[in-house]
């Protein structure tokens, strides 16, 4: 038996659901296996300290007054909590001993350090004694969670001890702040925000949009705004609050917004995938709004994911940022961040707002994309190299856009995706590059030869170019596609692509490599990498 | 080692009190002991009760140079073989095999319950107060699961799920203070 199978059959043998089938199987494997007998032993420890530790902190004795009391050992189905009918002497002997014994546990428990005078009443502050103190703090405030920060400027600083927050006022001017509260629940800021902490599982929202992730081992989590109280039901959900209303978006499980009018509390449901707007200036009457109209940056991630599968194996939407390229921030699947594809510090790029309206049926309204400029060159490494077996098949998609406008120079984008190998060996044997020349021309560079080919793409045009890589038996097959702006996508592989060349026999992939002419500025987003044509164009054909 | 004596019938007092102090002693390891062989946690309480009782009416018959938590132990064993013969039909439970291989194991393992206990204690501290106070009322044994998570306004597969997270993370914490990570997993 496996080990994932040993919990869970332990876990519903805990719980008093398992199945005679499984309790055979269970007692089957431990009667067999010392190791997991150990394991199950383990386990029972940790039910019988918590049971122990129950009534510790109850105040309640262990096995107090109301204990059974039977020296029958048959006698149970008299009633559990009934004295039975032994001799008065023996009766009075035991209830002495049980309550000298409930006594005794009294004293020991109201001796240990669970109920010492000076033990705070919330855990948090047990830990917050044990952090530096700041300057700042005051005896009032709590350290109640760890803060993640993403190229962020705030309005003041606010008070930090070991990357630990505590309650009050946030106010981010520029990047992404994920606030993780030892209570369980995880809240992503986007700026500009304003976001007060008023306790390990509260906070007020003031201005701004927050992504509310209430995780499983979480008890809950209220935010308030101005004009209400938004109370989670094991949930993830997002609000957004301008000055005339307040967006609510529930991505999972339900919230109950709880305003107030004339003195009386109005409770409003939201469930999963349903989204509503509340006036400002009248909380009580919601409006259904198309759900999922406004991105928050913590879902964009997830749903792309959740979208493409597995195939996808690759995702950087350069969302997660703000101003300039950092290390492992934003996307999924790789290995680190984006770092200088040049030796030495090269320049990296940077990250900018996008102009707003639907490109390619993608919604990019307060979205961001990378900006690759002056020569700039950037790697990133891919979690897990790319294996090059036979028949194995690779996607690269990307929007791209000119945004230089002088061609009798160097203004072309280069894409390459590089083998397993460092250094030197990359250097002999680079891999296959794409991009576009200085003069428009998409191009496949093999190593040994360069293939060019119309249509010429125009400053300022966002094309969608999709790269496609095979391996064959004893050679390659590299191919690229450009959509201009306008053209249908494919919701199949097409038949035809805009360029393509064979190549030697692919080498494991580890990274991907983005390069600007000398003079070039081109702004690149949504990359994706994966197996499957719908993988890195599904998202945008779905919208 | 000094020798305790007991003489519950002639000194009922002094004996009381030497059971009580032995008993609140051993109590932790000897519930664990019981847990390890029983699961359910009113079965394990039933049969404690029933085993302090003997104990109590059993003292005279402790050698005091022995140990307690092994006497107590036998005694233990006893009494879940009596429970299970009465409660075999009405739960399931392990077989009288399996029960004698946990039993001996089991008995052996006193001083590292002592040592997980201590360690949860300490991990505790982690888990936020209302968390705390949900792993009390759960395991309280006042209120069934259902009842708390009706109480708490969830599903009773939720709070399952939720306990089984907590615990988790409580086990990895206390096998750190244990200083036994990676020895079982």
């Amino acid at each position: 038996m496996n080990r994932e199978t040993l919990h869970r059959m332990m876990e519903s043998l805990v719980n008093g659901d398992i199945s005679p089938e499984d309790h055979d199987q269970l007692q089957h494997a431990l009667k067999k296996d010392a190791e997991a007998r150990a394991i199950f032993r383990e386990r029972m420890d940790l039910e019988a300290s918590l049971r122990t530790w129950a009534l510790e902190d109850s105040g309640l004795a262990p096995d107090g007054q109301n204990v059974a009391l039977s020296n029958d050992s048959t006698d149970q189905k008299q009633g559990p909590r009934s004295l039975s009918s032994q001799g008065a002497a023996t009766t009075q002997k035991l209830q002495m001993a049980l309550i000298v014994l409930s006594a005794v546990a009294m004293i020991a428990f109201l001796s240990s350090p669970w109920l010492a005078p000076d033990r705070p009443d919330d855990p948090e502050l047990a830990v917050e004694e044990r952090q530096p103190q700041s300057r700042e703090q005051t005896s009032s405030s709590l350290f109640v969670g760890v803060i993640e920060e993403q190229d962020c400027e705030w309005e003041s600083e606010y008070v930090l001890s070991d990357e630990r927050f505590q309650t009050g006022t946030f106010s981010l001017n520029v990047g992404i702040a994920k606030l993780s509260f030892d209570s369980g629940t995880d809240v992503v800021l986007e700026a500009p925000c304003e976001f007060e902490v008023t306790s390990a599982d509260s906070a007020r929202l003031l201005a701004g949009n927050v992504f509310v992730n209430v995780t499983e081992v979480s008890n809950g989590f209220t935010l308030h705004t101005p004009e209400a109280e938004i109370i989670d039901e094991g949930t993830e959900y997002a609000v957004a609050l301008s000055e005339d209303s307040t967006e609510v978006h529930v991505f999972d499980g339900s919230v109950i917004w709880i305003s107030e009018t004339g003195g009386e509390e109005v409770e409003d449901r939201i469930e999963a995938g349903e989204a509503k707007l509340y006036s400002r200036s009248d909380p009580t009457t919601p409006k259904r709004i198309p759900f999922g109209q406004r991105q928050f940056v913590r879902r964009l991630e997830a749903d792309i994911k959740a979208r493409s599968g597995d195939a996808l194996i690759a995702y950087d939407g350069f969302e997660n940022l703000a101003g300039h390229l950092r290390r492992g921030r934003s996307g999924f699947g790789w290995s680190g961040g984006w770092q200088s594809g040049r030796r030495g510090r090269g320049q990296l790029a940077e990250v900018v707002e996008t102009p707003d309206g639907v490109v390619f049926g993608l919604d990019r309204t307060d979205r961001r994309q990378l900006e690759l400029a002056n020569g700039s060159s950037i790697r990133r490494s891919f979690e897990q190299p790319l294996t090059a077996a036979l028949g194995e098949t690779y996607f690269v998609s990307m929007l791209i856009e000119q945004f230089s406008t002088d061609a009798a120079r160097d203004h072309s984008l280069r894409i390459a995706l590089e083998p397993e190998s460092a250094g030197r060996q990359r250097r002999s044997r680079p891999g296959v590059s794409f991009g576009i020349t200085s003069d428009g021309f998409p191009f496949i560079n093999t190593g040994q030869r360069v293939e060019k080919v119309a249509p010429r793409t125009a400053t300022g045009d966002t094309c969608l170019c999709v790269i496609k890589l095979s391996n064959g038996k004893s050679s390659g097959q590299a191919m690229l596609r450009l959509y201009q702006p306008g053209e249908a996508v494919e919701i199949t592989e097409p038949a035809v692509w805009t360029v393509s060349a064979t190549t030697e026999k692919q080498l494991p992939l580890q990274s991907v490599n983005l390069s600007a002419g000398s003079d070039a500025v081109w702004r690149v987003d949504e990359l994706r990498v994966g197996t499957h044509w719908d993988a890195v164009t599904q998202s945008i054909n779905a919208d | 080692m000094a020798r305790r004596v007991m003489q519950p019938v002639d000194h009922p007092d002094d004996a009381t009190d030497a059971f009580v102090a032995l008993l609140m002693e051993h109590r932790h390891r000897l519930y664990a002991f019981i847990s390890k062989q029983l699961v359910n946690a009113a079965d394990v309480e039933d049969v404690f009760q029933k085993t302090s009782v003997v104990l109590w009416k059993k003292m005279d018959q402790f050698d005091t140079d022995g140990s307690f938590f092994h006497w107590a132990c036998g005694i233990a064993f006893n009494e879940v073989r009596n429970f299970l013969r009465v409660q075999q039909r009405s739960r399931l439970h392990f077989d009288v095999e399996l029960i004698e291989l946990l039993s001996e194991e089991a008995a052996e393992e006193g001083d590292q319950s002592e040592r997980h206990l201590t360690a949860l204690r300490q991990c505790m501290s982690r888990c936020s107060e209302r968390q705390q106070q949900i792993l009390q009322r759960c395991y309280m044994g006042t209120e069934s699961i259902t009842d708390v998570a009706e109480s708490l306004g969830r599903e009773r597969g939720a709070l399952y799920k939720q306990l089984a997270r907590l615990k988790e993370k409580l086990l990895q914490c206390m096998r750190l203070q244990f200083g036994m990570a990676g020895s079982v997993s």
